[in-house]
């Protein structure tokens, strides 16, 4: 008996030294500008940025786990009617795409977005690797456009980080 | 001899800054709108940060039948993500350029069923390309023929 719950508490703090080091952080893109250069038809279109994590966020850290927890996409008031719907992913050089959020449909008369997001994420700390993340916003829409379109975005990230 | 050593350098830039947008100028001929075989889509290219994109851009049937709503990605794998419009899906992702006219490292998704398959992509002419979708080695896999939309001559 003695021998079964010295094992327990080996395995117990096995485990712990396993999954408890992580230093869990927030990062936030803040306020970066998408563009998609008009004029642009009715139909799928695609805004994008290249965004760079703050250098003091990632250097000298191992980023082990990251996950988008929330992306708010905000308008002029012209675009209030202009989509149908929106997706965003992101993109790197040395990452997959991955869709992270979606909104459809986009309700008429917003002119900020509050996007679902992606219940599964696969390896999104593949995107914190030194080089800029492209962040990218599809929007279908309703009508043409003869102009470039503005999407501001915030974006939050979850991290976990190996000390 | 520093006037010789000056226009050595320059001759030596213009050189690699003709020569180094020549790579990415040839992969870029995936760049446009293409129909599959079944005629049931089109599907345009684009490049975003250095890797080439598919989305659909045109459905035949853009409406489902059943709802009467536009199409959406309702057999995808994350039922979270199943609201996502058919139109402006993007089917082809993450291929990189290897030369001789081949692209590769790429996942191409077939919204019928909701699963993602290792793709390459080789360029018969510039109008023609040869879409190989595969698990695991490329022998098994199936190749469907895409048609630019507008040829280029």
């Amino acid at each position: 008996m003695l021998r079964i719950s010295l094992l327990f508490v080996i395995l117990s703090a096995a485990l712990l030294a396993c999954t408890g080091g992580g230093e869990k952080l927030s990062m936030e893109t803040g306020k970066v500008v998408l563009l998609a250069s008009g004029p642009l038809y009715e139909g799928s279109n695609t805004a994008t940025v290249e965004w760079i994590p703050a250098p003091e966020a990632v250097s000298g850290k191992k980023i082990t786990s990251a996950r988008v927890s929330k992306i708010r996409l905000m308008g002029s008031g012209e675009y209030a009617d202009l989509f149908s719907d929106i997706t965003f992913s992101l993109a790197a050089p040395g990452a997959d795409m991955r869709r992270v959020g979606v909104l459809n449909p986009v309700a008429v008369g917003d002119s900020i977005w509050e996007l679902q997001v992606a219940d599964e994420q696969k390896n999104i700390e593949d995107f914190f690797k030194g080089k800029p993340i492209t962040l990218v916003a599809d929007v279908n829409l309703k009508r043409d456009l003869e102009a470039d379109l503005n999407l501001t975005a915030e974006v939050v990230f979850e991290t976990e980080n190996k000390k | 001899m520093k006037k010789i050593l000056v226009s050595f350098w320059f001759v030596t830039f213009l050189f690699s800054v003709e020569h180094l947008p020549a790579q990415s100028t040839e992969g870029d001929l995936l760049v446009g709108v293409w129909e599959p075989s079944h005629g049931k889509a089109r599907v345009k290219v684009e490049k975003i940060a250095d890797k080439y994109f598919g989305k659909i851009v045109w459905l035949r049937e853009p409406n489902d039948p059943n709802t009467g709503q536009p199409k959406v990605d309702r057999n995808n794998p994350d039922e979270s993500m199943r609201q996502a419009p058919l139109k402006g899906y993007r089917l082809l992702k993450d291929f990189t350029y290897s030369g001789k006219k081949e692209w590769g490292n790429g996942t191409i998704y077939d919204p019928e069923n909701g699963n993602t398959y290792s793709c390459v992509i080789k360029a018969r002419d510039e109008n023609t390309l040869d879409i190989r979708g595969y698990v695991g080695v490329k022998t098994f896999g199936r190749t469907d023929v895409w048609q630019r939309v507008t040829i280029k001559k």
